[in-house]
């Protein structure tokens, strides 16, 4: 049996395979499946199925005896016939207890005769699961305790992603360093795919523990093989809490307002069902979301999705009009030859106008997101604080939201954004602010508040970063920005360039040496060029078996989440192909809203 | 730190002795901003209890801006006056207030007012 990646050939479009990943995941799960013979139900812990479907499909699953699948809940399990029962869990202790209840309900018995019980991990088992599950009393029923190492997860052939949405709040608010080994595991991960990375930058807080981790963990595998051509020459870790800003902002690129106002999860995203209503059945009213896949498999949305929002009308017309010119071409068609070449375009056709259809009804829908007043009037106030104006008393327009009791994430953002543009609030007018939302939306807020001053994103005056400093000198903001025909990263947000992309880009040409000064301003410390070994000197245009570029390849590690937007500009650095290529390899993904939603606390 | 160990507990029904041993963190821990909004968050607390023997509605739970609010909605204007002064409103959340209430109530004589 091939575990191969015929699959998913979308993820081995880049200059480096992260298929491989892939490959290796699916290698790994055979291998544990295969440790229980017979027939096999799993029971999912539900946060982990949808990652799970971009690793294995069910046929892979169903080759290995998988017949059943139930999602992990009290007070049982349905009843089947399998041998093995197989829950596939975070290491969460709360989850420990369902096991244990199901376990203890399956013993008690029914007509089907023994089973056997294990439980996979992942990504790894913790000694505190284990013990609770001693403590219940199940821990001796169990066959097989294994880890299932899926740490890093190819969401396509750009990006790579732990699926960690808890990072930033374990990293800065729980001050858990499990999540720093987790993320220093899966670079090493990288390394071993891909060979040895020379270089390593980084900025922010967590980056230096992670390269002390790294190293660590690279000494310790023993047998390394570091003659080998690399395939990454440099690695850039960027900790989320040095760029702060670039969050908050509103991502205006197709991806990052899809991920804005629908929330894409997975390489997902779930739509309003009635725009998608097929006329031929608009009989029986559909009232599940339509949920649509978003990743490079589609030609158009890889083309959109690195779009600012205003050249996706343009370009989607551009597209209709070259289906339609396609489709006319069958009246030139004279001959026999020409006819059977004009079929065989037809399913490629036909595809193509079935995925514009579903853009043009996203893009609507979008449209829709950004024509509403709230949303221009809180682009605006972005707009202005990005340039430094009026950030140094209380806002108008925050003030009417809060007694509007708009909802809190939407007014926080725009607080913290604030706090970020004016290098803290004065204590007068944050103090302000936080009186009006606890008075707003009630006392438990006190502590959304401390958590928020706790990770930087909201604080007071005398810190030493210096918004106006580093929006000058690395030139965030930019004036004359064609949105249709971009020159500058600063697209994606009409007008204000990621803080963090800008950096990559520094880093690549003319490189941090120059703008020493201002990486002193920006929070957490700095890796300027660790050289963790000499490469060989790449062979110039020669392309070896595994397919290394002649370019420079920059892998940038975020640590506590990246935004679509940021994804979108790094790509465009690629594609003005000036010897520089980037992947993106990250925690998790994030906007302002899921940044800021972990920390409130539930109603 | 001593402020988070109060606030865990601060949900349960003993909640007015968690609020005064948050007080007492936030002292120590020399927090005047906490200390202002838990002092008033007791004053809240008193307010509400006393406004539910009085009407029969719930205001449990709800925060100063909810409490005025369904103050108003049910017409209780001298009330929420009472609030108003005691919490030190501001004249605009204050105005904010009164239209909302008023327009979901469909008061539009009352608007005309303004």
């Amino acid at each position: 049996m091939s575990v191969g990646n015929n699959s998913a050939p979308h993820l081995s479009g880049s200059c480096v395979n992260f298929g491989l990943i892939r490959d290796e995941a699916r290698r790994e799960l055979v291998h544990l499946l295969d440790k229980c013979h017979g027939s096999k139900a799993l029971v999912w812990d539900q946060e982990l199925t949808e990652q799970f479907g971009l690793v294995a499909e069910y046929s892979l699953l169903k080759e290995r005896e998988v017949d059943r699948m139930f999602p992990l809940r009290t007070p049982r399990l349905p009843k089947s016939s399998v041998q093995h029962i197989i829950f596939v869990t975070r290491p969460v202790i709360s989850l420990m207890d369902v096991i244990a209840s199901n376990i203890r309900k399956e013993e008690e018995g029914d007509g089907f005769g023994r089973k056997e019980f294990h439980i996979f991990f992942v990504p790894w088992k913790s000694f505190l699961c284990v013990q609770k599950l001693e403590d219940l009393g199940v821990y001796g029923a169990l066959t097989n305790i294994e880890d299932y190492h899926l740490d890093l997860i190819a969401l396509d052939s750009d990006v790579l992603s732990m699926e960690n949405h808890l990072n930033f709040y374990d990293n800065n608010i729980s001050e858990d360093g499990t999540s720093l080994y987790l993320a220093a595991k899966a670079i090493t991960r990288i390394q071993k795919q891909y060979g040895q990375i020379p270089m390593i930058y980084g900025k922010g807080k967590s980056c230096k523990a992670i390269c002390s981790l790294l190293q660590k963990m690279w000494s310790e595998q023993g047998d390394v093989v570091g003659d080998e051509h690399p395939q990454i020459d440099r690695l850039l870790i960027i900790d989320r809490t040095a760029d702060l800003i670039t969050p908050l902002v509103t991502q205006l690129t197709y991806e990052g307002l899809i991920d804005e106002a629908y929330g894409i999860s997975n390489t997902s995203a779930s739509f309003p069902p009635e725009k998608f209503q097929t006329t031929s059945k608009s009989e029986d009213l559909m009232t599940e979301k339509k949920k649509i896949v978003l990743t490079s498999k589609d030609d158009l949305f890889t083309i959109l999705r690195n779009c600012n929002f205003n050249a996706v009308g343009p370009t989607l017309k551009k597209q209709a009009k070259s289906i339609s010119e396609k489709y006319e071409e069958r009246h030139t068609a004279k001959t026999v030859g020409e006819m059977k070449q004009f079929v065989s375009h037809l399913p490629q056709m036909q595809q193509a106008k079935a995925s514009l259809a579903v853009h043009t009804n996203i893009a609507e829908l979008i449209k829709e997101f950004t024509d509403e007043d709230d949303f221009m009037e809180s682009l605006s106030t972005q707009q202005e604080f990005l340039n430094g104006i009026g950030t140094d008393k209380v806002n108008p327009y925050i003030e009417d939201c809060l007694f509007r009791k708009q909802p809190i994430v939407q007014v926080l953002r725009l607080i913290c954004l604030q706090c970020q543009t004016n290098n803290g609030l004065k204590p007068k007018v944050l103090e302000y602010y936080k009186r009006e939302i606890v008075q707003t939306y009630g006392y438990k807020h006190l502590i959304t508040l401390n958590k928020l001053e706790k990770c930087g994103l909201m604080c007071g005056t005398g810190t030493s970063w210096n918004y106006n400093t580093v929006r000058k000198s690395l030139r965030l903001v930019v004036d004359d920005i064609n949105e249709k025909e971009p020159q500058d990263i600063a697209y994606v947000h009409s007008g204000y360039a990621p803080l963090s992309i800008r950096l990559a880009e520094i880093l690549s040409h003319p490189g941090w040496r120059s703008i020493d000064e201002v990486l002193r301003i920006i929070p957490g410390p700095t890796v300027s060029g660790l050289q963790q070994f000499k490469p060989k000197k790449k062979w110039q245009g020669s392309i070896n078996s595994e397919g290394s570029s002649p370019n420079t390849v920059t892998l940038v590690f975020f640590v506590g989440g990246v935004t679509y937007a940021e994804v979108s500009a790094l790509r465009f650095l690629s594609a003005k192909n000036d010897g520089h290529e980037y992947l993106t390899a990250t925690t998790n993904f994030v906007n302002g809203n899921t940044l800021i939603q972990s920390m409130v606390e539930p109603d | 730190c001593h402020i988070h160990d109060s606030f865990d507990t601060f949900r349960s029904d003993e909640r007015v002795i968690s609020l005064h041993s948050a007080l007492d963190n936030f002292t120590k821990a020399k927090d005047d901003f906490g200390m202002k909004m838990t002092e008033e968050q007791l004053q809240l607390l008193r307010e509400q209890s006393q406004l539910e023997q009085e009407l029969d509605e719930s205001f449990i739970e709800k925060s100063l801006h909810d409490t005025i609010c369904s103050l108003l909605k049910i017409n209780q204007l001298k009330r929420a006056e009472h609030l108003r002064k005691q919490f030190k409103l501001s004249d605009k959340r204050w105005w904010w207030l009164r239209i909302t209430a008023l327009a979901e109530q469909g008061n539009f004589a009352e608007l005309e007012n303004f």
